[in-house]
């Protein structure tokens, strides 16, 4: 059987488990790639004209039937190489991401998303900015490695301002990890000693609070919502709070219009855009997730998210 | 049915989120000063990838179901919290 969906991830993604059971119900055949596993595959582009994947069990997708591709989080094809060195891991993995992102470049095939579009994407200061262009409202912000201006915009937001990192920031040495989320902070969190404000810029943001988190996630034209409220008023990152629960949420139809166009103008199929409603019931633009999590709506707000991506892959 | 173990419970962000803070070090930029810090632990939560279903399953009462079934939504929500560590394993972006 020649697949007509091809989902390229890894192992332990549970987001591609729920699409391939929706299109398993659908009797659309499917293959997963995880992508860890490529050098036991056989894959074979032909750029801008046609490619073939065949895994190793023997399931095969082609350019010429499938009609969805969904980039999902692919796995590193040097996890199971032990002995390479960083730099020799990092050389392999560049060479099959480039051969993975080159089947892209064949006409007639629906990508969710385009990879060199989710990479741009995952730029803060161009979302920010595409945000603002299509007409989402955006709290005041200001990256900067200057703590003199970091004080005078604490001050100019009455004290308080919501500190991120420009870019996501993980880190993980086997014996710890550690994560950087959305913080409240005041002039009272800054560092005495100036240079160590200065050694790496942040993002400090206006902060809306009160408010509730709204997760809106677009799939082409298909718009679902969710809202949560906070369990504490102080708590900016909704991740730190996993005990909160979530609904479905009418999205105005204003801002419906202009997150179709912010996911569009990034050149997306799929976004997950988060949203903060303040109390005047105004919804601010605060980030958007290009490979974004849907899981948890899915089970918890009964948004039918996988339904909505299993009919864009298979062009239902 | 062949299974290949993977790492458990949706990985060791998810898993470590109830470890123990680690204190940060000093000299450190003042942007680290906001992380939450833990040691690394492992869930005791066995999930497998079956390649015939193309899916994560899980043991429950002596026969393998899809993790979808036991694990949601817990999994899928502390997912969200790792996507840290997604960036930093998986392919750019």
């Amino acid at each position: 059987v020649t697949a007509s969906v091809l989902i390229l991830t890894n192992e332990r993604d549970l987001g591609a488990d729920f699409v391939i059971a929706e299109l398993g119900r659908r009797g659309a055949p499917v293959l997963r790639c995880n992508t860890e596993h490529l050098p036991k595959c056989q894959v074979e582009l032909i750029p801008a004209v046609q490619w073939t994947l065949r895994d190793q069990f023997g399931r095969v997708a082609r350019s010429d039937s499938v009609r969805g591709v969904w980039w999902r989080r692919p796995g590193n094809p040097s996890q199971g190489w032990s002995s390479a060195q960083e730099g020799q891991r990092r050389t392999f993995d560049d060479q099959w991401q480039a051969l993975t992102e080159g089947l892209a470049s064949v006409p007639g095939v629906r990508w969710i998303s385009d990879p060199a579009a989710i990479r741009a994407a995952e730029d803060k200061v161009l979302q920010l900015s595409v945000a603002r262009r299509v007409g989402l409202r955006v709290p005041a912000t200001i990256i900067t490695n200057d703590p003199g201006e970091a004080r005078r915009f604490l001050a100019a937001q009455g004290g308080a301002a919501v500190a991120k990192t420009v870019t996501a920031a993980y880190w993980d040495d086997g014996e710890e990890n550690a994560f950087v989320f959305a913080r409240l902070i005041s002039e009272a969190d800054l560092p005495e000693d100036d240079g160590a404000f200065a050694q790496a810029p942040v993002m400090l943001q206006e902060p809306i609070l009160p408010k509730c988190d709204v997760r809106v996630t677009v799939i082409g034209g298909a718009i679902l919502a969710a809202d949560t409220a906070p369990v504490s008023p102080s708590e900016v990152d909704w991740r730190l709070q996993p005990d909160r629960s979530w609904q479905t949420y009418e999205l105005p139809e204003a801002i419906q219009v202009q997150c179709v166009s912010l996911v569009k103008t990034l050149g997306l199929d799929f976004g997950g855009i988060d949203l903060a409603r303040d109390a005047a019931g105004e919804h601010w633009f605060l980030e958007i997730n290009p490979n974004g999590e849907w899981g948890w709506l899915q089970a918890e707000a009964r948004l039918p998210i996988a339904a909505a991506l299993a009919d864009a892959l298979s062009g239902d | 049915l062949t299974l290949v173990i993977v790492a458990v419970g949706g990985g060791r962000r998810r898993s470590s989120i109830a470890s123990e803070e680690v204190p940060m070090t000093e000299g450190e930029p003042w942007l680290f000063s906001l992380a939450t810090r833990r040691r690394a632990s492992r869930s005791e939560t066995p999930l497998a990838y079956d390649p015939e279903r193309q899916v994560t399953v899980a043991w429950k009462e002596g026969r393998l179901v899809s993790a979808l079934d036991v694990a949601i939504p817990r999994v899928t929500k502390k997912a969200d919290i790792e996507k840290g560590e997604d960036q930093k394993d998986r392919w750019r972006p």
